[in-house]
C-alpha cells in the first residue's frame, strides 16, 4: 500500500517538475527575492521547496535566463532575481509550447473518456 | 532569535556550504542566511531547518558535475579487477611467507607471520589505491571524450560490432594481471628469494641473492612503476575487450615506458648483487661445489645478463605491440 502511494506521489511530482521552470519564469518579470518567490508560487498553487528553488534560480542565472543583484538597503542583504531579455524570449517560447501541449493532452483525455 | 537558534542556523549553513565548490561558498552562505531569516519570521528555527531538510541533500542540488568517482559503466569491471588484484596480492604474499617459513627462516615463524600480516595490510592499500586510481582516470577520460563529441549523433556513426578476431581474450588479460601482481609482490616483499639455493651439509638451505638488496629501496620504485604501467595496459585491454585505437595507443605507450624503465633498471641502476660471485664462492668453499656452479661462476657477468634480459624484453614488447597494431588496423576499424 505504501509503495503504491509513494509511486503516485513520485509520478505526480514528476509531472509538476516539467512545468517548474515555466512557473518560476512567469513570476520574474519584476525582480523578486528568493523567499518572496516561494510564497508567490505557493499562492498560485505551485508547491516548491526552497531547497529546490534556490539551486534552480542559480542554474537559470548561469544559463542566462535570469539576472541577479544583491541589495544591501534594508536590515539584511537580499538577492533579487529578474528575467533577462533572453529569459523573456525563452519564457514566451515555453509558454507557447505549454499551450500547445495542454491543448493536445486535453484532447487526448477527452478521447479517452469516450 | 536566541544565541542557540543562531548557532543552529550557523551549523546548518556550514554543513551545506562546506559541500559546495569554493567559489560559490560565500554567496550561497548569504543566500541561505537570507532565506532562513525570512522563513524564521513565521516558524521556529527548528521547523525551518526541518523543512529545508538534510544539508547534504541540499548541497547536492547545487552540484553540477559528475557525482561518481567511478560510474556505473566501469563499476562492475572495477569490482572484478579489484577482486583479482587483491587475490593475487594475498596469494603472492602467502607463498612468499610460506617459502620463508619453511625454507629460509624456519626458526622465526612467528616473526614471519607478523611480517606477513603487516605486508598484507600495506599491499592491500597499495593495490586498492592503484586499481581505484586507474579506473577513476578512465572515468574522467570517458567523460572528457563523451563531452567532446561535437557532431550530432547519427546512426551512421554506429561502429560495426567487433569481429571475433578483434576481441581480446579476457583470460589473457587476467593471466597478465596475475603475473604482474605476483611478480610485483615478490619483488616488493621477498626479493631475497631470488637467487641460488643450495642445501648445505647440515640440511640447511642457504641462498645467495642475485639481486642487489642493499640498493633495493632505490631500485624497487622503478621496477614497480614499470609493472604498474604494464598493469594499466592489461586493465585497459580487459575493460575495452577488443582491439581499437585506445588499446593500440595504450599498448605502444606502455611498452615504450616499460622498455625505458627496463633499460634504466637493468643497465643504469646496480640491480645485480655486487658480491654475488664472492658470496657464492663462500658457500662453495663451505660446502663443496657442483659442476653447474663451476660453470656458472666462470660465466657470470651481471652486465651481460642484463643485456640478455633486456633483449628478451625488447623482443617480447615488439611482438606484443606488433600484434596489437596489426590487429587494430586490420579488425578494429571505426571504433573508439
Amino acid at each position: 500500500m505504501e509503495e503504491k502511494k509513494d509511486l503516485m506521489t513520485s509520478l505526480k511530482s514528476e509531472l509538476r517538475r516539467g512545468t517548474l521552470i515555466l512557473s518560476v519564469l512567469s513570476q520574474l518579470r519584476e525582480e523578486k527575492y528568493g523567499y518572496a518567490l516561494v510564497q508567490s508560487l505557493e499562492e498560485i498553487g505551485v508547491d516548491i521547496d526552497p531547497n529546490t528553488l534556490y539551486p534552480l534560480l542559480r542554474r537559470l542565472e548561469k544559463q542566462g535566463l535570469l539576472c541577479s543583484q544583491w541589495e544591501v538597503g534594508e536590515s539584511k542583504p537580499r538577492k533579487y532575481y529578474k528575467r533577462t531579455p533572453f529569459g523573456e524570449e525563452i519564457f514566451l517560447g515555453l509558454k507557447e509550447q505549454w499551450e500547445r501541449l495542454s491543448e493536445n493532452i486535453t484532447g487526448i483525455l477527452k478521447e479517452e473518456e469516450r | 532569535m536566541t544565541g542557540e537558534e543562531q548557532e543552529l542556523i550557523n551549523r546548518y549553513i556550514y554543513e551545506v556550504t562546506k559541500r559546495v565548490r569554493q567559489e560559490q561558498r560565500r554567496e550561497i552562505e548569504m543566500e541561505l542566511e537570507e532565506l532562513i531569516a525570512d522563513m524564521a519570521e513565521e516558524n521556529t528555527v527548528e521547523e525551518v531547518l526541518k523543512k529545508l531538510g538534510d544539508p547534504a541533500k541540499f548541497a547536492e542540488k547545487y552540484r553540477e558535475d559528475s557525482h561518481y568517482v567511478i560510474g556505473p559503466e566501469y563499476y562492475d569491471n572495477y569490482l572484478w579487477v579489484m577482486k583479482i588484484v587483491l587475490a593475487c596480492t594475498w596469494g603472492g604474499l602467502l607463498v612468499a611467507m610460506l617459502v620463508e617459513c619453511s625454507i629460509v627462516n624456519p626458526e622465526n615463524v612467528l616473526y614471519e607471520l607478523a611480517k606477513f600480516m603487516g605486508e598484507l595490510i600495506s599491499a592491500s592499500f597499495a593495490a586498492f589505491g592503484t586499481v581505484t586510481f586507474i579506473f577513476a582516470l578512465m572515468e574522467r577520460q570517458k567523460i572528457h571524450v563523451d563531452l567532446k563529441q561535437e557532431k550530432a549523433w547519427t546512426p551512421k556513426m554506429l561502429s560495426p560490432i567487433p569481429q571475433k578476431a578483434a576481441r581480446i581474450s579476457r583470460g589473457d588479460c587476467i593471466a597478465g594481471i596475475i603475473f604482474i601482481i605476483l611478480f610485483g609482490c615478490v619483488m616488493a616483499f621477498a626479493p631475497q628469494l631470488i637467487g641460488i639455493y643450495r642445501i648445505s651439509r647440515g640440511d640447511e638451505i642457504v641462498s645467495v641473492s642475485v639481486l642487489n638488496l642493499k640498493s633495493w629501496d632505490v631500485i624497487l620504485p622503478f621496477l614497480l612503476v614499470a609493472l604498474g604501467v604494464g598493469l594499466i595496459d592489461e586493465v585497459v585491454r580487459l575493460i575495452l575487450g577488443c582491439y581499437c585505437k585506445v588499446v593500440m595507443y595504450c599498448s605502444i605507450f606502455t611498452n615504450i615506458v616499460q622498455i625505458g624503465f627496463g633499460f634504466l633498471v637493468l643497465k643504469v641502476l646496480p640491480i645485480w648483487n655486487i658480491d654475488f660471485v664472492q658470496e657464492l664462492k663462500q658457500q662453495i668453499t663451505l660446502v663443496g661445489e657442483l659442476k653447474l656452479e663451476k660453470a656458472f661462476l666462470k660465466y657470470w657477468n651481471g652486465s651481460f645478463f642484463s643485456d640478455i634480459i633486456l633483449l628478451i624484453m625488447l623482443v617480447a614488447c615488439f611482438i606484443e605491440v606488433g600484434i596489437t597494431v596489426y590487429k587494430t588496423l586490420r579488425y578494429g576499424r571505426n571504433s573508439f
